[in-house]
């Protein structure tokens, strides 16, 4: 983790107890958990350092401090040459040693030397893999990214058996250094989509960045949109899937989420389960999460609308129904709409905060019982009930949890627009989103691909899905250094239908 | 002016989306009455003339290609200051643009009329106008890429309507087309013309024909675009002669849109409102690649900046828009529109064909 | 000036958003068409769908107030025009109306399927209006009648321009649509002698059962008319008419799958249809209206100057139908 120069000047060769003391108090501040450890030899003596929550302490006495006890002779050579940890380093500044300390590391050094000596021992505190939360599968691979970098590494490198796999290595964060991965496979990834990733990652100098949903944010192209422009995503498979399509993948450390860059508009509607169910499941899915989509957006709107300016579209028998049911609401459509809409996101809000067990009881409490006695009280109309409930549930079909949010937030202002204008106010406002997603951009390639830049070759891998045999194109619009996946075998088409 | 533009390459569009374009800036504000102003003239031979207006068409975008071609290239404001100097040339690229400016103007006061007509009579124009032109701003602000995109997805999100004529068409009396080759030359000719001037928008291709990355294609695909308009006009005209009475048509100002109103699906039972707030999809294109020639041909002749010009006049239209109310006026606004575009879209380029032709003569000769 | 009463049938809408929205069969004389802002609501009429005329004012001319309403972009095109033969207070007065929430909605969905069954001829605003204007055809309306406080279609209007001239009951109205052009369900009674099929009765037809003639019900399934102008001077015209259809009832044993028979009983049924056809083309033609478009067919012919309404006017009462059926009959049941 050696990212700042060291500027401060060496303090070898000194005592022991100076070296210690100058530890404690000018780099820990008195900390009560460095711990030393003094083994005299004939002519001189050693001493060992290491702060006493960052190692795991049976592995340092067994294979460190054993064998330096019994050891003959006090040299570094000799030292190298017993202890069986790989990674010793040599280091001469206070600063440097006690960094290498609070990254797990135990100090050595004997007295009178020009030197002290560090060997890695560090214990980090990390989760097992478990099933994937947020972004659960019903089919395929259940695991999920973890806290720990080595872990995700781990898991990444195992899944993608492969040489061409590149990892580059950076580091971001003044003040907590954090350590980002730039994954990708040398052989598809496009050339200027690494530059660009490269070029944003080095210039990014900030404190901290905290967790990697929060680095997206640092790095993407416009920060004053709603949509999210990466992909975050906690599926290992996803992660993997996606730098087979020839994208870029970024693991950070002490976050369970990789990220995946660049990415389209219609990508967040996809799951990799459309992958392992059958293909034609899959397009079903895909085109109905989009459909969803679509309905979560406009439908609520149009209630407003026929219900504030054009009552003509709404079909008679309806319209009796309707009109009974609305007889009591004192408010106007608007109001009872945005009563609603809110209610639904109060009751999703609660049941995320709250535990898993009472978030479950709150959504029936909030769903059920509000909702019946919303109707029974002359708050709204029975059938905005159904409405928003289908507009809530069609949001959560987007298997990116950002862009469902994203989703639910634009209703909002096309609510507002539709209750002023009707439907002039909603074809505005799609407009206005359908040209916003235009002008976005996801690492300097267009967002709305491949519906602009028309790609009508690409539906196979962004609307819809076929058979794996006869998809054999990665997508034009991400353009992967090579397109072809693999050749297409030959079938041997009958000539007639008996031969 | 003459020396050739070099546009970046990450800001050329393909040419294959000339076909949506030019299309979409066909088809606009101008086809919902289109059936009528030719069925004045040319009652059920009124196709007759639609071809014709077709052929011509065809052959000024022909004749348009072949001067961008003659010249290295350069676009408009160039043909026009290497035919007739720099000073003259610079006088019609303003008139041009104000030309530009006009059609702009008409196609947004045609569009508050549909809105006043059909969904809200007390809506205020300029507000009507405020909206459009927000989405106008927004489109052209952030350049070319996203003006074309917005056309090529509008499109995508539009072009399903015409399908929905499939009603209307059931209601056909095959009677109303007989007898063919009724009516005189002269009114099959003035059919023709007044077809030609609603389907304006081609001139977009002087101006945008430097932005073509590939530019061997466009002729391919300029023609085809001007064909899916014909055929398009073809099967409006051709469904509005069979659904309307003879008389009934002449008073309809808009038949297209009339024709949406007997669409009622099972939870829709008025298609009409929404078609007409849909159409607001159809006509941002023009109005989007409009505000674009305007502004850029500003930028080229008077060295004004883009986004300057793009706000200066987007205010004025607010501004007019606003003025303007009554119905009459609009019509006659729009009819005098169709009279200067056939000057300025069809007699144009065959005025200025004899320079080209020269031009390369002289090339050949030096050479 | 005693106006006759005439009424709209309006679903009335709330005030824009606030309080109730309620659906409200109106009904409101003519006069008062402007003065119905004294309702509680604010009335829209986006969602009119029956307009319905007094038969006084049918008699007068309807289409100066179709005009007004044909001119408001809010009003739907699907618009069912309708006439009532009695007063219309009558028919907006009658209290059985299924159930349907008012009677407004009743009409709609009474001429709705009327029109589905192909026992009407749809006549919505457009389609009204556009016979109006057509040079050489009149426009149809279905025509409302009350029977024991109960409202029904019971024959369709004849319009000449937009005056109602007379009237046809539903019986008739499948020659009339017979005459009209293509459509798809529709049956009719035939009478036959039963001397004629005397040979094809099957055996066990006693004595006892022998009646003079029999009645035929033929269901028709498919027609095809070809309408031709023979000569204009004089206005001559021939029809033939190819129709497919089959035997729903017949209420005396004939063996039907003996071809002699089948023959009699196709062309006697020819004849029948035929007649009757050439009786509601006289009643027509004496009406003065020209609701079978024969007119339409005229001005295609007619090159050197348009046709107009007068003078087909005078050409149309003149005017002389050959008509030919050729009736197959396709299936005849399983039991004959």
């Amino acid at each position: 983790m050696r990212r700042r120069t060291n500027k401060s000047k060496g303090i070898f060769p000194c005592q022991l107890t100076e070296l210690e003391k100058k530890l404690h108090e000018d780099y820990f501040l008195d900390s009560p958990d460095l711990t030393t450890k003094q083994i005299d030899f004939d002519n001189k003596s050693c001493v060992i350092l290491y702060l006493n929550h960052m190692v795991r302490k049976q592995y340092l006495y067994n294979q460190l401090i054993k064998p330096i006890q019994f050891s003959t002779t006090a040299s570094y050579e000799q030292f190298k040459r017993i202890v069986p940890v790989a990674g010793d380093e040599a280091l001469n500044t206070l600063d440097a040693i006690g960094e290498e300390l609070i990254g797990g590391a135990a100090c050595v050094y004997i007295e009178g030397e020009d030197y002290a000596l560090t060997f890695p021992v560090p214990k980090l505190e990390k989760r097992n893999p478990e099933r994937a939360e947020a972004e659960s599968l019903i089919f395929g691979p259940k695991i999920s990214f973890t806290e720990s970098l080595d872990t995700n590494l781990n898991i990444v490198h195992w899944r993608m058996d492969t040489k061409t796999l590149k990892v580059e290595k950076f580091i971001i964060g003044n003040t907590v250094p954090t350590e980002v991965r730039l994954i990708y496979l040398e052989e598809l990834a496009n050339e200027d989509n690494v530059i660009e990733m490269r070029r944003r990652l080095e210039e990014l100098s900030v404190d901290d960045i905290i967790e990697s949903s929060t680095l997206t944010q640092y790095i993407e192209d416009n920060s004053y949109t709603i949509f999210p422009q990466f992909l975050v995503t906690e599926l290992p498979d996803r992660f993997c899937y996606s730098l087979k399509e020839g994208k870029l993948g970024l693991l950070v450390d002490k976050s369970p989420t990789g990220i995946i860059a660049p990415i389209n508009f219609l990508s967040f509607f996809e799951s990799t389960e459309d992958l392992y169910t059958r293909w034609s499941m899959g397009s079903f899915i895909r085109v109905m999460r989009i459909v969803a989509m679509f309905i979560s957006v406009v439908l609520t709107p149009l209630y407003v609308a026929a219900l504030t300016f054009h009552y003509e579209i709404i079909p008679t028998a309806l319209l009796v129904s309707l009109g009974h049911s609305r007889s009591r609401v004192p408010f106007p459509p608007l109001i009872e709409a945005f009563v609603l809409e809110i209610l639904i996101e109060l009751v999703r809000e609660a049941g995320a905060r709250l535990p898993t067990k009472v978030g479950q009881t709150m959504g029936i409490v909030g769903g059920i019982v509000i909702g019946q006695a919303v109707v029974q009280a002359g708050f709204t109309s029975n059938i905005l009930i159904i409405i928003v409930a289908l507009s809530a549930l069609a949001s959560y079909t987007a298997p990116s949890y950002l862009m469902g949010s994203a989703i639910r937030i634009i209703r909002f202002p096309i609510i507002l627009l539709a209750g002023m204008w009707g439907f002039i106010g909603i074809i505005f406002s799609l407009s206005f989103i359908v040209i916003h997603l235009i002008k976005q951009r996801s690492l300097n390639r267009p967002y709305f691909a491949p519906i602009y830049p028309f790609q009508p070759r690409d539906v196979d891998n962004s609307l819809i899905r076929l058979p794996f045999l006869s998809s054999n194109k990665r997508a034009y619009s991400g353009s992967p250094k090579k397109i072809t996946r693999f050749k297409k075998p030959n079938k041997n088409k009958p000539k007639d239908i008996d031969e | 002016m003459k020396t050739p533009l070099q546009i970046p390459i990450d800001k050329k569009i393909k040419a294959v989306y000339l076909l949506l374009i030019i299309h979409t800036m066909q088809v606009g504000v101008g086809i919902a009455g289109l059936p009528r102003f030719i069925f004045a003239e040319a009652k059920q031979d009124s196709w007759i003339s639609l071809l014709l207006a077709g052929i011509i068409i065809h052959i000024v975008v022909a004749i348009i290609i072949f001067v961008l071609r003659t010249y290295p290239n350069t676009d408009l404001l160039g043909v026009l200051s290497y035919c007739f100097g720099n000073i003259f040339g610079k006088i019609l690229g303003m008139i041009f643009t104000f030309y530009f400016f006009l059609v702009f103007l008409s196609i947004l006061l045609n569009y508050v009329e549909f809105v006043q007509v059909f969904i809200f009579p007390r809506m205020p124009s300029w507000f009507i106008s405020l909206l459009l032109i927000s989405l106008v701003f927004y489109a052209v602000y952030s350049g070319l890429r996203v003006a074309v995109g917005t056309c090529i997805v509008f499109y995508f999100a539009t072009f399903w309507i015409a399908l929905l004529l499939i009603e209307p068409i059931t209601m056909i009396e095959f009677d109303h087309y007989f007898p063919i080759f009724h009516a005189s030359p002269t009114e099959i000719l003035e059919g023709a013309r007044i077809t030609t001037y609603s389907l304006l928008g081609f001139e977009l291709l002087w101006l945008i024909y430097p932005f073509i990355q590939d530019q061997r294609k466009i002729g391919r695909y300029a023609q085809g675009a001007v064909a899916i308009t014909i055929l398009y006009g073809l099967y409006v005209v051709i469904v509005s002669i069979g659904y309307f009475s003879a008389d009934q048509l002449e008073e309809k100002i808009w038949p297209l849109l009339t024709m949406f109103k007997i669409l009622s699906l099972p939870m829709f039972e008025r298609f009409d409102i929404l078609a007409v707030a849909l159409w607001m999809m159809v006509i941002l294109p023009n109005l989007i690649m409009f505000a674009w020639m305007i502004s850029y041909s500003c930028k080229r002749v008077c060295g004004f900046k883009q986004k300057h010009s793009l706000v200066a006049f987007l205010l004025v239209a607010l501004i007019i828009s606003s003025i303007v109310q009554k119905r009459e006026n609009v019509n006659a606004f729009t009819t005098f529109i169709g009279e200067i575009g056939f000057g300025f879209g069809i007699l144009f380029p065959l005025l200025i064909l004899p320079f080209a032709i020269f031009h390369r003569w002289k090339g050949k000769k030096q050479s | 000036m005693m106006q006759p009463p005439f009424y709209i049938n309006l679903i009335q809408i709330s005030p824009m958003p606030r309080r109730l929205l309620k659906v409200v069969a109106v009904r409101f004389k003519w006069q008062n068409l402007r003065q119905i802002k004294k309702s509680g609501y604010k009335i829209v009429n986006g969602q009119l769908q029956t307009i319905l005329f007094g038969p006084e004012i049918a008699a007068e001319g309807i289409f100066p107030l179709l005009d007004t309403l044909e001119r408001d972009a809010s009003i739907s095109d699907m618009l069912h025009v309708a006439v009532s033969r009695q007063k219309s207070d009558d028919i907006l007065s009658a209290s059985n109306y299924e159930q349907a929430p008012n009677i407004g909605t009743y009409l709609d969905r009474l001429i709705n399927t009327a029109v589905v069954n192909e026992r009407l001829i749809s006549s919505t605003l457009h389609e009204f209006l556009r016979d109006y204007f057509e040079v050489g055809k009149d426009p149809m309306v279905p025509m409302l009648y009350v029977d024991d406080n109960k409202v029904e279609v019971n024959s369709i209007g004849a319009m000449q321009d937009d005056r109602l001239v007379g009237e046809f009951t539903l019986e008739e109205a499948f020659y009339v649509r017979l005459l009209n052009g293509t459509f798809h369900s529709g049956s009719a009674e035939v009478e036959i002698k039963t001397d004629l099929v005397k040979e094809y009765l099957s055996e066990f037809v006693t004595d006892e059962m022998y009646e003079e003639s029999f009645i035929v019900v033929i269901d028709k399934l498919n027609n095809k008319m070809n309408r031709t102008l023979i000569s204009k001077d004089p206005l001559k015209f021939h029809v033939e008419l190819d129709v497919s259809a089959r035997v729903i009832e017949m209420n005396q044993r004939v063996d039907l799958d003996i071809p002699e028979a089948l023959k009699i009983i196709e062309e006697q049924s020819e004849l029948h249809l035929k007649e009757e056809a050439e009786k509601i083309l006289k009643e027509a033609q004496e009406m003065n209206s020209d609701i079978f478009g024969f007119g339409q067919e005229y001005s295609t012919h007619v090159r050197d100057k348009r046709l107009t309404k007068e003078e087909w006017r005078e050409l149309y009462p003149d005017m002389e139908v050959d008509i030919t059926i050729n009736l197959d009959i396709e299936r005849f049941g399983i039991i004959h």
